[in-house]
């Protein structure tokens, strides 16, 4: 399924310098659904932690058949996804401004087709946790799992019936015991789709499902 | 915000909320736009959502016009009528107000079509 990667132009603009910019984590997103996306048409979109929105706006151009909720903390992060889809004509995302889902959880859990999130996944102080600017793309606590591991621990809840989740991974994470703890401990299904280094960093995409 | 989205929001993560749900809309701004008719997403989506909500909202906007108040059977063939859902669902859009949760009367804003749902750490 051939993804092209969103235009975001905006970017540059003072208003957005709060908003975690695309970087290699987000295009080895995008290249792991671009080689995985099957023709499988999802219904309900969710991505957590949107940011500039490239990620959302990809989607909603794959599935124009779909419903894309794309959620952020962050004010301007809400902002800049508005001004994404907006750029690349897409009619089909909505944006909310939420942590984690919490005011969408009891209408949508049982029905995300896919749920997709590039994860704050550096390894910080519980201390740096907790903030609603651009230290939420990236501050992810105690091995930079916080927020993945929450997800992780609430899939079986939150996917519909063949519902497919995509996660990036860094090292920090160690990312073969999460798979490991993510099979035996949640008795999901979890396999590494694609892998990069991108200068420190050593990213993973994962892809999970029941 | 579409009256799609709106079906899916809940302020039930509030602690002295039991159920939060539907919001109540009071809108500034409502923006209606034309959006393509897909008789599949319709019909795929309907299910999924709270007709009753769908219907109470829509009529707060005044959009209500002849839209049944009951989802009729066989509606996956009765194009007339998921022309009229889609029209709710999906063209008419909150673009300034405020959601109101039923319970707790807390007040959600709409900003440029974005509702903003964060709560205070002291509300969760």
């Amino acid at each position: 399924m051939k993804i092209s990667t969103p235009n975001t132009p905006h970017l540059a603009q003072p208003e957005f310098q709060d908003v975690y910019e695309p970087a290699e984590d987000s295009y080895l997103l995008l290249d792991a659904l671009e080689q995985d996306l099957d023709t499988q048409s999802p219904l309900l979109v969710v991505e957590i932690g949107s940011g500039s929105g490239i990620i959302s706006s990809a989607l909603s151009s794959c599935y124009p058949e779909a419903i894309v909720l794309a959620t952020d903390v962050n004010t301007s992060a809400c902002q800049a996804t508005l001004n994404t889809a907006s750029l690349n004509q897409n009619k089909n995302i909505q944006v909310v401004r939420t942590d984690f889902l919490q005011c969408l959880w009891d209408r949508v859990k049982g029905k995300v087709d896919l749920l997709v999130c590039n994860p704050p996944y550096v390894a910080t102080d519980e201390v740096e946790l907790g903030s609603k600017g651009i230290e939420a793309s990236w501050a992810g606590g105690h091995l930079g799992l916080d927020l993945t591991r929450r997800i992780v621990e609430n899939l079986n809840e939150i996917l519909s019936p063949n519902g497919i989740s995509y996660l990036v991974l860094e090292q920090c994470n160690k990312p073969d015991e999460f798979i490991e703890e993510i099979r035996t401990e949640h008795g999901l299904t979890c396999e590494k789709v694609l892998s990069r280094r991108a200068g420190r960093e050593f990213l993973t995409v994962i892809k999970i499902k029941r | 915000m579409k009256l799609l989205t709106h079906n899916m929001l809940t302020s039930k993560n509030m602690k002295t909320v039991t159920t939060g749900y539907p919001l109540i809309i009071q809108a500034r701004d409502v923006k209606v736009m034309e959006v393509e008719f897909r008789a599949e997403f319709i019909s795929r989506m309907i299910p999924k959502i709270d007709w009753e909500c769908l219907c109470r909202a829509a009529e707060d906007l005044g959009h209500l016009n002849d839209l049944p108040k009951s989802v009729p059977d066989n509606y996956e063939n009765d194009e007339d009528f998921l022309k009229k859902a889609h029209h709710v669902m999906l063209e008419v859009e909150v673009i300034n107000g405020d959601l109101i949760c039923p319970e707790s009367s807390r007040k959600f804003p709409v900003t440029d079509g974005i509702p903003n749902m964060l709560l205070n750490e002291d509300e969760i």
